[in-house]
């Protein structure tokens, strides 16, 4: 079965002003073979109703199988929100679109890996998100960056571990596996997730950002920051440029979306 | 002191000159309605890798014994005697917020009892210089108010996930396991499904990465107590006052709404007030 195409909007062109929030987002291969993100951004006329819908999924598996993860379950994330009406809650609108980006991992019928998944939704200047794995979702209110949810990392287990006398601390705190994702689409056990249940408030000038691990694990935190200053179409360029000039040969495949109030 | 409560209760420890380079802190708390009062907090300060740290720390004790109060009261002592052994270890924040919490967790669980269960809820903060590190164990709140640069007044964000049954009802009955009625009518929806005390901790909310504040932030550890009884808008007008009246007028605030049954209150402000 082809894949639809879920690059999102053509990047190169200049994105208009959307209902009030402006949409910047980009992309890289980086140093590997192969794109595995994917990312995608709701249907703009609908934005004043139905609010906007931002996604990033980082696929992982073997030979290309994490393409087909990552794309299946944006895809299915915005297919249901452009398509079915609205929930009674944002709350459960997010439910709903999670339970669509899971049955599709589901039915590709791959076993050998699967996905993280971040998806915002800012409607009436309210925030929802939900998130699994290790993709990162920020807010940047007045220059300064706010993570806003928790990522699914082994660290976590270790850590518990270690006050459980298991390990030592040391061996917690230096284990290789702290980054390890522990909760993902494609999981055959319990898929933890992550969100919120009480809606964000955002105020004009706030952005949104998303992003894959090939972003901020290449790039220092204050610099992201400083690039993300400006308007959300340049900012995300920015910090594609910033993190691709530092040629580092392991470079991630990275993808950044940033949503700018107005 | 009252019913064998310490004197740590809302009183800043070591006040120290140099602190106030960094951080104005005000606390404020009120038994409500309540016969008894379950909440507890305290604030100590101490030194990180030869940096000047602040811990914040705020309980919210439940079942309806005296058991309540010191569940809550013993969990804010523990952290606050252990804070500096912890600090001296120079683990990473986010370790020793996490070992702080367990070990509050053991010393509570001596006076667990299966015949009248209780427990408390766990905020508590760690301020390095402008960066901020959280651990939240049950319903209380932790939010960081930030003035805003163009609605030029305080905005909320709540930081930490409470701890309450009705948000897994709902991804239940999303993944088909249980009805979206069972889900809704659950009596206990508010019900912790986490807390400090019992056997072992079921769930804690814990930033590994920390949150930079600005000059300005502050950030409102609360039972509640509050939160029940004022929107975000209404606490957010309260807070644009200095962190001592903010947080007496906080409590003030939830007074005048006359509440049934108002519920123990509690609060704690911090502000960064320097880089």
């Amino acid at each position: 079965m082809p894949l639809p195409e879920t690059h999102g909007p053509d990047i190169k062109s200049a994105v208009p002003k959307r209902g009030g929030i402006l949409i910047g987002n980009d992309q890289d291969t980086g140093a590997r073979k192969e794109q595995q993100d994917c990312f995608g951004t709701s249907n703009e006329e609908t934005i004043a109703k139905t609010g906007l819908l931002a996604v990033v999924a980082d696929g992982m598996g073997g030979l290309s199988n994490g393409a087909v993860y990552s794309k299946v379950a944006v895809q299915a994330a915005l297919q249901s929100f452009n398509t079915e009406a609205p929930e009674k809650s944002d709350e459960a609108t997010m439910l709903r679109i999670l339970k669509r980006a899971r049955e599709a991992v589901s039915e590709t019928g791959l076993t050998d890996g699967g996905t993280t998944f971040i998806a915002v939704l800012i409607r009436n200047q309210q925030l929802h998100f939900v998130s699994v794995g290790d993709s990162r979702i920020c807010l940047m209110r007045n220059g300064g960056l706010i993570q806003l949810n928790r990522e699914h990392v082994y660290g976590r287990e270790l850590d518990d571990l270690a006050l459980n006398g298991v390990l030592s601390e040391e061996e917690a705190l230096t284990d290789r596996q702290r980054a390890a994702i522990t909760s993902y689409l494609g999981k055959t056990d319990e898929v933890v997730v992550d969100r919120n249940i009480n809606a964000i408030p955002l105020f004009s000038g706030d952005k949104v950002i998303l992003m894959s691990d090939g972003v901020y694990n290449y790039l220092p935190e204050a610099e992201l920051t400083e690039l993300l200053m400006q308007k959300p179409m340049k900012a995300a360029t920015a910090v594609k440029n910033a993190i691709l000039a530092k040629k580092n040969p392991h470079q991630d495949n990275l993808t950044i979306i940033v949503l700018g109030i107005e | 002191m009252q019913d064998g409560r310490p004197e740590h209760s809302g009183q800043l420890e070591s006040e120290n000159v140099i602190s106030s380079f960094y951080w104005k802190k005000g606390a404020q708390s009120n038994q409500g309605s309540r016969k008894e009062q379950q909440d507890d907090y305290g604030m100590v300060l101490g030194t990180y890798k030869g940096k000047q740290t602040l811990l914040a720390v705020l309980a919210d004790g439940m079942g309806g014994m005296k058991n309540g109060a010191q569940f809550s009261w013993i969990t804010v002592e523990y952290l606050m005697k252990h804070f500096q052994e912890a600090l001296d270890t120079g683990l990473p924040p986010f370790s020793i917020l996490l070992s702080l919490a367990y070990g509050a967790n053991n010393e509570a669980y001596k006076i667990y009892d299966e015949e009248k269960p209780g427990g408390t809820t766990l905020i508590a903060g760690m301020f390095v210089e402008d960066r901020f590190y959280m651990l939240s164990v049950g319903d209380s709140r932790i939010y960081l108010f930030r003035k805003h640069k163009t609605e030029k007044k305080y905005v909320p964000l709540q930081l930490n996930r409470e701890h309450v049954l009705g948000p897994s009802l709902d991804e239940r009955a999303w993944m088909g396991k249980i009805s979206f009625e069972d889900a809704k009518d659950n009596m206990y929806r508010d019900s912790l499904i986490s807390g400090i005390g019992s056997e072992k901790i079921r769930r804690i909310d814990l930033t590994l990465n920390p949150i930079r504040l600005l000059t300005g932030d502050k950030v409102v550890f609360m039972s509640d107590g509050i939160y029940r009884s004022l929107s975000e808008e209404e606490m957010a007008k309260d807070l644009e006052l200095t962190p001592d009246k903010a947080s007496d007028e906080l409590v003030r605030h939830v007074l005048e709404k006359k509440m049934p049954h108002q519920d123990n209150m509690s609060v704690i402000v911090v502000e960064r007030i320097s880089s």
